[in-house]
């Protein structure tokens, strides 16, 4: 698997960087006050359904990423999902 | 005569608090407050740190708001001619009037989330300073730097009470009458801090806000039209008999 993403804003196109990925998805785990564990463990399994999603692709773009990581994040956890899809829409 | 005195006095007090009501509506200063709450529940010791840090935080607003407020108080008091504040009001009403339009069509962004109608280079500089603040000096710089963000939008405010201040209330009764403008227009910024140290989720929070975004933004404008008409009527064409 090595698609590349192209940025939303820049149109900049870089590799996947699923650690990126899981950062994000545990830090909206974190704001929402899920224990630290259990945010790991959500952002494990999101990851594995976006590399999955990913396995055919050659490039996406981040919007595509952040659509499938918060509909995947909301079987887990809806409130991080929801707190995941706001960010950068919050200021 | 002194109850005449008193009751111009009541008045001035009663629009300053209407003042600052219509400023506690205006929604920057509580977005970059919800960002940095998100970034300090993410660390260890989350709780103590959100509650510093939004301590901080909400200081600077209160110490940047009130030294905005008394700063063109005393300017109006010291440099102001009484035969030039008509114009003056008439500016500001007119500003008023302005600034009412552009936060009803365009305060917030279309789309999803909060989104505000700040140039977006500042915007990213304000979430990037919101996700590296890690103490409370930085907190209480980030509040400082938030008002003045806000400022085209909030500064007629903060102006028509320095003026009501200056012409209606006693110099001896500026700072508690400040200080209430302070408490009232940083008072979301308090139920939040409230809200989350009580255990409440970011998100609700957020949601709220994201779900009552165009009432707000609806409720700032009308607000503003009505400070704007109270003023012109109250200072121009009667020629400031409140």
């Amino acid at each position: 698997m090595s698609a590349y993403v192209v940025k939303h804003d820049t149109h900049d196109s870089e590799l996947f960087d699923v650690v990126r990925l899981h950062g994000s998805i545990l830090r909206a785990c974190m704001a929402v006050r899920a224990f630290e564990g259990e945010s790991h463990d959500i952002a494990e399994r999101v990851c594995k359904h976006v590399i999955d999603w990913l396995e055919n692709k050659t490039e996406v773009s981040s919007d595509d990423i952040r659509r499938i990581c918060s509909s995947k994040l909301a079987i887990y956890h809806p409130e991080a999902a929801y707190m995941y899809e706001q960010e950068g829409y919050i200021l | 005569m002194l109850s005449a005195t008193f009751d111009l006095m009541l008045s001035g007090i009663i629009l300053v608090a209407f003042l600052a009501v219509l400023h506690a509506s205006f929604q920057l200063v509580a977005s970059v407050l919800t960002l940095m709450s998100g970034h300090s529940l993410i660390h260890d010791q989350a709780k103590h740190r959100l509650l510093t840090l939004n301590v901080a935080y909400i200081l600077g607003v209160i110490s940047m708001t009130g030294l905005i407020v008394s700063g063109l108080s005393a300017s109006a008091v010291l440099w102001l001619p009484l035969e030039y504040a008509h114009a003056v009001w008439l500016a500001l009403i007119t500003v008023a009037f302005v600034v009412g339009v552009l936060v009803m069509t365009i305060y917030y962004r279309k789309g999803k989330g909060t989104r505000l109608w700040i140039p977006r280079s500042f915007a990213t500089y304000l979430e990037d300073r919101a996700k590296k603040t890690t103490n409370v000096v930085e907190a209480g710089a980030l509040g400082i730097i938030s008002v003045i963000a806000e400022l085209p939008f909030t500064g007629v405010l903060m102006a028509m009470a320095a003026l009501v201040l200056s012409s209606y209330v006693m110099l001896e009764d500026f700072v508690p009458i400040i200080a209430l403008y302070c408490f009232v227009a940083t008072l979301p910024l308090m139920i939040i801090t409230v809200l989350l140290a009580g255990g409440h989720k970011l998100s609700r929070i957020q949601r709220w806000r994201e779900s009552n975004k165009v009432f707000l933004q609806h409720a700032s404008g009308a607000g503003m039209f009505a400070a704007a008409v109270y003023a012109w009527v109250n200072f121009i064409l009667l020629g400031g008999q409140m």
